[in-house]
């Protein structure tokens, strides 16, 4: 029987390459697509990590003040801290490289003489000297950096932050992760008195490094420290800023989430109906086995003798393919992370030993799978039906319709269950999202069955191809339900980025009315320790231009146990009342200006179930303030935020300056004009001025940065729509070659063959689209109400984006035409006496 | 009224044989069947019947010599040209009956007038009328799996006479059945052949069924070896 097999798959290469490829191209391209997703995947999740060691360094507990940045005073007293063996200041800001925007570089600045031995001696081994190092603009940059921008020791350049354009001069290059101190892939490590006098942050820092004395209790440590600090200092290990890191990631990584199972869907399908492709030609071949007495063991094991075969060699094909494809798409997820995130780009691939054992599950696996329900119908046939030559209909109505039951029992239990218990439960989301997608597998069949049965065929031409799918349903449904999986996640995933952009809109449409907004930074971005002088607040104010001024102070702060934004407003300001989308009923704002009240955000009131009536803890320098929560607003920030009005700001959380003011300009008055009027006017301050059009313009490209991903789901449902049609109607191309000889015999011209194939892979378009959009506005529903919602806390308004889903929508039919084409053409030069041969 | 219904004037068919050897099927075969006559192909499995009704229905082209059904000479037509031929001129029964299981019997019935275009008003009729000829009105609504091997041959006889085709070519159409049941079926074809004034050109393996024919042609090896006419 080996030597048979042998002989048989050679034979198959050699007589049948076309389809043997398309079969292992399958393959491939199902692992491929499995993994190439898995690498950026898990490549971004290690970029968010090694971020988190470039914030932290190698440090065992990272520093950091409650307001945002530390006073240098602060150091002394953490060094002092028992059990803290050594401990380093850091002074951080990210700047652009003059001429190259877009080109982020992480500016560090370190205290060189600190007891931090392993970048000491880095920095020794490169620039003997401290005078060296700690001369005014003296800068090290990492290989890379340096790589990328042509630079050698001893070079000149300018940087760029908020404040204006810095010169440095690059002294040495340091692989800062080889020694494991903070650097990152792209960073300037200066002395931190340098960087503080150069980047406008005198006495101040944003965070100190701490290694623990051996065998300290590290948690105890960082607790020890905070309380020495009278509570004014967060004190957190490196894998409780990964969590928070994470959850800063959120969005993002649910889009990656989000493509993984389109991916897996795609892997899949692509491995299951490819070998399914393969077995059917060899249908009747194994019929003349059997009826030479193999035992159907030996014909099952033949079966996936040979579609182990072509797994191997399609995982073989994939990983490199994944791969390569992953590689292809690293600038696109690598400039979101750091665009979006302000996080390093993920700079070499991870492909570990759990993404390989995927490819070959998703490979070997799917390709046996894939094989086994059609092996074992060959199995469990007789002889004589599989030398058929028209072999019968497939399911009888009471399978399909037992099976169309399941899918509606099952959807019908996951919401029936969501709405009696698994609403408390965050990953519920999950729960129903599965259930909608197993259900579309499950319905499939009856209902193409019903469908293409009630047609009534005038002619032979499309109504005739409609109906004549329900003669293959096995191929036809499997086609159908991993079109409509596809057609289900895409129409989903766009009705949730365009409702949260379509709301989004809304929002900042509210939200920001003032003409231009001019905001203190610190480095390139604005913190909580930029601040506006009252003096420049007053110049503004007094513009020619300005005809009101709406102030704006801004903290970071912990509240409930979460570091938010606390905003202070001028509540009492029509303005200010307008610009908040409240949610709870009734004077909120009167409210909370009378009882000594604060607004809070939607995601912050669900995250810490806090609402109108109940009180929220606000960790100020001064130590925890407790206040009422007056309403409750929308809001589309991470963790959400809180509202108060400035003067009892200033009360609970102590006076400081303003950190932005939003100017309302004189009717006929130039934003833009006066935005780059204030910006060359004062040149020194570190202001980020923007009118009303820029800031929504930078809005929303942060947003469409974080989703531009999803564009890749439309290809992936492109690929998935071509495949899935051209796949099947190359098996009905094959499974079917006596029928359309037979058709052929009865006065058939190619061309009508030709068009009932084209008419067979339009009619699975639509009803993989139909049953696809019924499954994806399921999808977007629990998207927009209940993932987003217990995951983010936001409140997304439900928007019909008629435009994008009809694109979706015709370019998938577009993709179903176009894929029917080869095999139609195949289909169509079927021999009129290939009919006869089989009566031979 | 046409000469002849099926003209072959040294006709030959060569397949490619192992290495470089020629394999014929036919070879320079002539023979001239007028309208409206039941021929019989005869000879042993590998003879050249099939080939024979193959190049007679224009699913297939002769490598040497013509084959012209009713004047028209198959070799001079394209794909497309034989097609149309066939669908309007000519009816072909198999051995193994390929009827669709997905359609009705009313439906197999009805596939060339579909195929072609028919309105169904046009052909409703004469597909009733077809299966009441057969024996089988009340089956026009079934499955055809449930059909036994006579009644599915039957149904396939009737698609084959449904746009009342000029030549009818059938290749052992009762290789199928049992004895009883393809002489019943053999008889129902001639008689309708009859009737629609047809000229049935069949293959079979068997003397009796031969003998039913107006003549009989007999084949060895893709030589015309013998002709026999019923009526010397």
């Amino acid at each position: 029987m080996l030597r048979y097999f042998c002989k048989t798959v050679s034979a198959h290469w050699r007589t049948n390459p076309v389809l043997y490829g398309l079969t292992v191209l399958g393959v491939a391209l199902g692992v491929a697509s499995v993994i190439s997703i898995r690498i950026l995947n898990q490549s971004a999740v290690a970029s968010f990590a090694a971020g988190v060691r470039t914030i932290g360094g190698a440090a065992d507990v990272v520093v950091t003040g409650k307001a945002g940045t530390l006073p240098d005073a602060f150091y002394p007293l953490v060094r002092g801290t028992p059990g803290v063996a050594a401990a380093w200041p850091v002074f951080e800001s990210t700047v652009t490289v003059e001429g190259r925007p877009g080109t982020f570089a992480r500016l560090l600045g370190v205290d060189l003489l600190a007891p931090s031995p392993e970048l000491w001696e880095a920095l020794s081994a490169f620039a003997p000297g401290a005078a060296a190092v700690g001369g005014r603009g003296w800068a090290a940059a990492t290989p890379e950096l340096a790589r990328t921008m042509g630079w050698v020791p001893g070079d000149r350049f300018k940087v760029r932050d908020g404040a204006g354009v810095r010169e440095l001069r690059l002294g040495a290059l340091i692989d800062f992760e080889r020694w494991g101190a903070s650097g990152g892939g792209r960073a300037l490590v200066m002395d931190i008195a340098g960087a503080q006098s150069l980047f406008g942050g005198a006495g101040t820092l944003h965070r100190i490094g701490v290694t623990a004395a051996e065998g300290a209790d590290v948690p105890a440590l960082a607790a020890r420290i905070e309380e020495r600090l009278g509570g004014r200092v967060d004190a957190v290990t490196p894998s409780e800023r990964t969590g928070q890191a994470r959850q800063l990631l959120g969005a993002f990584r649910l889009n990656l989430t989000a493509l993984s199972l389109v991916s897996l869907v795609v892997g899949t399908f692509l491995v299951f109906s490819s070998m399914r492709a393969c077995l059917v030609r060899q249908r009747r071949e194994f019929g003349v086995l059997r009826s030479l007495g193999s035992t159907p063991a030996q014909v099952l094991a033949l079966i996936l003798g040979e579609a182990a075969l072509l797994g191997v060699l399609g995982v073989v094909i994939g990983i490199l393919a994944g791969y390569w494809t992953a590689v292809w798409n690293l600038d696109a997820v690598s400039s979101t992370l750091t665009n979006v995130y302000m996080l390093r780009e993920i700079e070499s691939l991870e492909v570990s030993g759990g993404t390989l054992a995927l490819a070959v599950l998703a490979g070997l696996g799917g390709a046996l799978s894939g094989t086994l329900l059609p092996a074992l119908d060959v199995w469990r046939r007789d002889t004589r039906t599989l030398l058929d030559t028209l072999p019968a209909r497939s399911a009888g109505t009471a399978v399909t319709r037992t099976l169309f039951r399941l899918g509606l029992l099952l959807v019908a239990g996951a919401v029936g269950w969501y709405w009696f218990i698994g609403w408390r439960w965050r990953l519920t989301g999950f729960v129903l999202s599965t259930a909608v997608l197993l259900c579309l597998p499950l319905v499939t069949p009856w209902l193409v069955q019903r469908l293409t049965g009630r047609v009534r065929v005038p002619d032979f031409g499309f109504r005739y191809g409609v109906r004549s799918l329900g003669a293959t349903l096995a191929n036809t449904s499997f086609s159908v339900s991993s079109l409509a999986m596809a057609v289900c996640l895409l129409v989903g995933i766009t009705l949730l980025v365009e409702s949260f952009r379509e709301t989004l809109v809304r929002w900042v449409n509210r939200s920001l009315t003032a003409d231009v907004f001019v905001t203190a930074t610190v480095g390139a971005r604005p913190g909580p320790n930029a601040t506006l002088s009252p003096r420049l607040v007053e110049r503004l104010a007094g513009g020619p231009d300005v005809e009101d001024v709406a102030p704006l102070r801004r903290l970071v702060l912990r509240v409930e146990g979460r570091r938010l934004a606390v905003v202070g407003v001028d509540l009492g300001r029509p303005a200010a009342r307008r610009r908040l989308a409240l949610l709870s009923s009734g004077d909120a704002v009167g409210r909370a200006v009378r009882d000594r009240g604060v607004l809070i955000g939607e995601p912050l009131s669900r995250g810490a179930s806090v609402t109108v009536g109940d009180t929220v803890e606000i960790e100020g320098p001064a130590g925890p303030v407790r206040l009422p929560v007056s309403g409750v607003y929308r809001d589309y920030t991470q963790g959400g935020s809180v509202t108060m009005d400035l003067g009892l700001m200033a009360e609970t959380l102590g006076s400081g300056s303003l950190t932005s003011i939003a100017l309302v300009l004189r009717p006929g008055a130039d934003p833009e004009a006066v935005a780059a009027g204030i910006e060359s006017r004062y040149p020194r301050d570190s202001l980020r001025v923007r009118s009303n059009r820029r800031l929504k313009e930078d809005i929303f490209n942060v947003f469409d940065q974080t989703f531009a991903v999803t564009r890749i789901l439309q290809v992936m449902s492109l690929i998935i729509a071509a495949c899935a049609i051209t796949l099947t109607l190359l098996v009905v191309a094959q499974e079917k070659a006596s029928e359309i000889a037979l058709y052929r015999t009865l006065g058939a011209f190619r061309r009508q063959v030709f068009l009932l194939f084209v008419s067979k892979g339009t009619a699975m378009a639509f009803l993989g689209l139909t049953l696809g959009f019924a499954g994806g506005i399921g999808l977007g529903a629990i998207l927009i109400f209940v993932i987003q919602k217990s995951y983010f806390g936001w409140s997304i308004e439900w928007t019909w984006p008629w435009l994008p889903l009809a694109g979706e929508a015709l370019a998938i039919v577009c993709a179903a035409v176009l894929a029917s084409l080869y095999p139609a053409f195949r289909a169509s030069r079927t021999p009129a006496n290939e009919l006869c041969h089989a009566d031979a | 009224m046409d000469a002849s219904a099926l003209n072959f004037t040294d006709v030959s068919k060569v397949y490619d044989g192992a290495g470089s050897a020629e394999r014929y099927a036919l070879r320079d075969v002539t023979f001239d069947i007028a309208p409206g006559k039941t021929v019989a192909i005869v000879g042993r499995s590998g003879s050249g019947k099939s080939t024979l009704l193959h190049l007679a229905a224009g699913i297939d082209v002769p490598t040497r010599g013509s084959v012209a059904v009713y004047g028209a000479a198959l070799n001079g037509l394209g794909e497309t040209e034989r097609t149309r031929l066939r669908r309007r001129d000519i009816g072909f029964v198999f051995q193994l009956f390929h009827l669709l299981p997905h359609l009705t019997v009313r439906d197999n019935v009805a596939l060339p007038d579909l195929i072609a275009g028919v309105r169904e008003r046009t052909y409703r009729e004469r597909v009733a009328a077809l299966l009441e000829r057969v024996g089988l009105p009340d089956r026009a609504g079934d499955p055809v799996a449930g059909l036994s091997g006579g009644e599915m041959q039957r149904v396939a006889i009737c698609r084959a006479l449904l746009r009342r085709p000029r030549l009818l070519l059938a290749d052992e159409p009762t290789g199928s059945l049992d004895d009883a049941s393809g002489q019943v079926v053999m008889d129902l074809m001639l008689q309708m052949v009859a009737e629609e004034g047809a000229t049935l050109v069949y293959a079979t393996h068997s003397r009796e069924l031969a003998a039913m024919a107006d003549r009989t042609l007999r084949l060895h090896s893709g030589i015309l070896e013998a002709e026999s006419d019923a009526s010397e």
